[in-house]
């Protein structure tokens, strides 16, 4: 009797903690977002409070701000590069002061608003969701902004796909540089009667160009049991939408970068047991040559993955396949390229204890293992390249 | 003769003195050149947005 509670305890559990079947990631075909205002500032140190790991802006230099308050008549459809060129024209040779910058602010409202405020997002996709895919659209009408496909075919999924609203919370997303901006020689102090031969010294360049890659792959995801309440999704019952900001990677400069992408599957028990079906974390990283500029690491969606890990210390079989939690930014001030094909950054801020530690996470793909920030749990993981 | 003498005179100072101040105005916006050129306080940025998939 008691093989047969503990046996059906952890069926139960188990349906808890994996992802429901036809939960799927599907990257949108359009995703329109409100860019308020673009701002460059210099990071003066990390706070460590209940908000968590935040950097603190400094030295702020707006390099992009809407015509309107409005935003609505702000919107910005991510998945196009026209729109984003026309931002790159409006945010061209901006003046700014001589200085050294590592954080961009993305601000989704106007100034006037706080978190208590909400706005309105645009989301258009298909995806097929299941074993046998059952294929889905973004409706614009219906409550839960999704609905099946008819005839059930990805090109009529495709056809029949709208932008559908989805509420958003007010809020501005800040985003680390790996390697700073220096506009100028700040560290350089002005020579009140410069020599002929100061001329020749090494300066950093007064004119540089930012280049920031919006990367939608996987933005979005689909939950056949959305409930009310869900930050960033639609449905309150049922089949729902649920969408993200994009990963923003920016680098110096103007090089044409490829982008490496993985997705990554855990085992608490080991390499032997990591099951790739339930890859449940993807890891973006724009390269420039061989070398790598950033990285990205966000939650992954499949109708078998498990769920985003939570509780990092349980033991429960439930959680030996869920890894760190992804659900937080990438600390891209812990990123370290070191030069073997191999980068090293850290998930979620200093008191996100339940974020992994990666050291010598390869390029190539493979197995590896990582900590949790509290250093108390390891964790093995397969990256499988894209 | 001694009038035309005189003009000429003050003809020939004047000069000089335009002279003189036309160095010192060229000397003065020399050396602000020279200084603002050591010591810029400013920049630009351009942005580039790429969609990266």
């Amino acid at each position: 009797m008691k093989l047969l509670i503990l046996a059906t305890l952890a069926v139960l559990l188990s349906s808890v903690a994996w992802a429901a079947t036809g939960e799927v990631s599907f990257t949108p075909t359009g995703f329109k977002f409100p860019i308020m205002k673009i701002t460059m500032s210099k990071n003066s140190g990390f706070t460590s409070d209940a908000m968590g790991h935040q950097p603190t802006a400094t030295n702020d230099q707006v390099l992009y701000t809407c015509a309107s308050t409005d935003e609505s008549q702000c919107l910005v459809d991510l998945t196009s590069q026209d729109a984003l060129d026309a931002i790159s024209a409006k945010a061209k040779g901006v003046s700014v002061a001589v200085g050294s910058y590592d954080m961009l602010t993305l601000a989704t409202c106007a100034d006037t608003k706080t978190g208590a405020n909400t706005i309105s997002v645009w989301l258009k996709g298909f995806f097929g969701a299941g074993a046998t895919p059952t294929y889905f659209y973004t409706d614009p009408v219906g409550t839960n902004g999704v609905v099946a496909a008819s005839p059930d075919t990805s090109v009529a999924a495709k056809a029949a796909a709208g932008f559908t609203e989805i509420s958003w919370g007010c809020g501005t997303k800040i985003i680390l540089l790996a390697s700073p901006l220096v506009v100028g020689d700040p560290s350089a102090a002005p020579s009140p009667s410069p020599s002929p031969s100061s001329t020749a010294e090494a300066t950093t360049a007064l004119d540089q160009t930012l280049t920031v890659i919006v990367d939608n792959t996987n933005l979005a995801n689909s939950i056949p049991n959305t409930s009310s309440g869900m930050g960033g999704c639609k449905g309150s019952t049922g089949r729902g939408l649920c969408v993200n900001i994009p990963a923003l990677l920016p680098y110096v400069g103007t090089a044409t970068v490829s982008t490496k992408r993985y997705l990554l599957s855990h085992s608490n028990v080991s390499v032997a047991a990591i099951d790739d079906a339930k890859a449940n974390a993807q890891v973006i990283v724009p390269m420039a040559g061989t070398t790598a500029l950033t990285v990205f690491a966000g939650p992954y969606y499949s109708e078998t993955s498990v769920a985003n890990g939570a509780n990092v210390t349980s033991t429960a079989l439930q959680s030996n396949f869920q890894g760190p939690t992804y659900n937080t930014s990438t600390d891209v001030s812990s990123f370290v390229d070191n030069g073997d094909d191999t980068i090293s950054f850290k998930q979620g801020g200093s008191l996100d204890s339940n974020g992994g530690v990666f050291t010598n996470f390869s390029l190539a793909g493979g197995t590896n293992s990582l900590t949790s920030r509290d250093g108390t749990v390891t964790w093995y993981y397969h990256a499988v390249k894209q | 003769m001694k009038r035309r003498e005189n003009v000429a005179f003050a003809f020939i100072v004047l000069s000089l003195a335009l002279a003189v101040a036309s160095f010192a105005v060229m000397s003065c916006g020399k050396s602000d050149t020279a200084a603002t050129a050591a010591s810029p306080t400013t920049g630009t940025v351009s942005l580039n947005l790429k969609v990266g998939n």
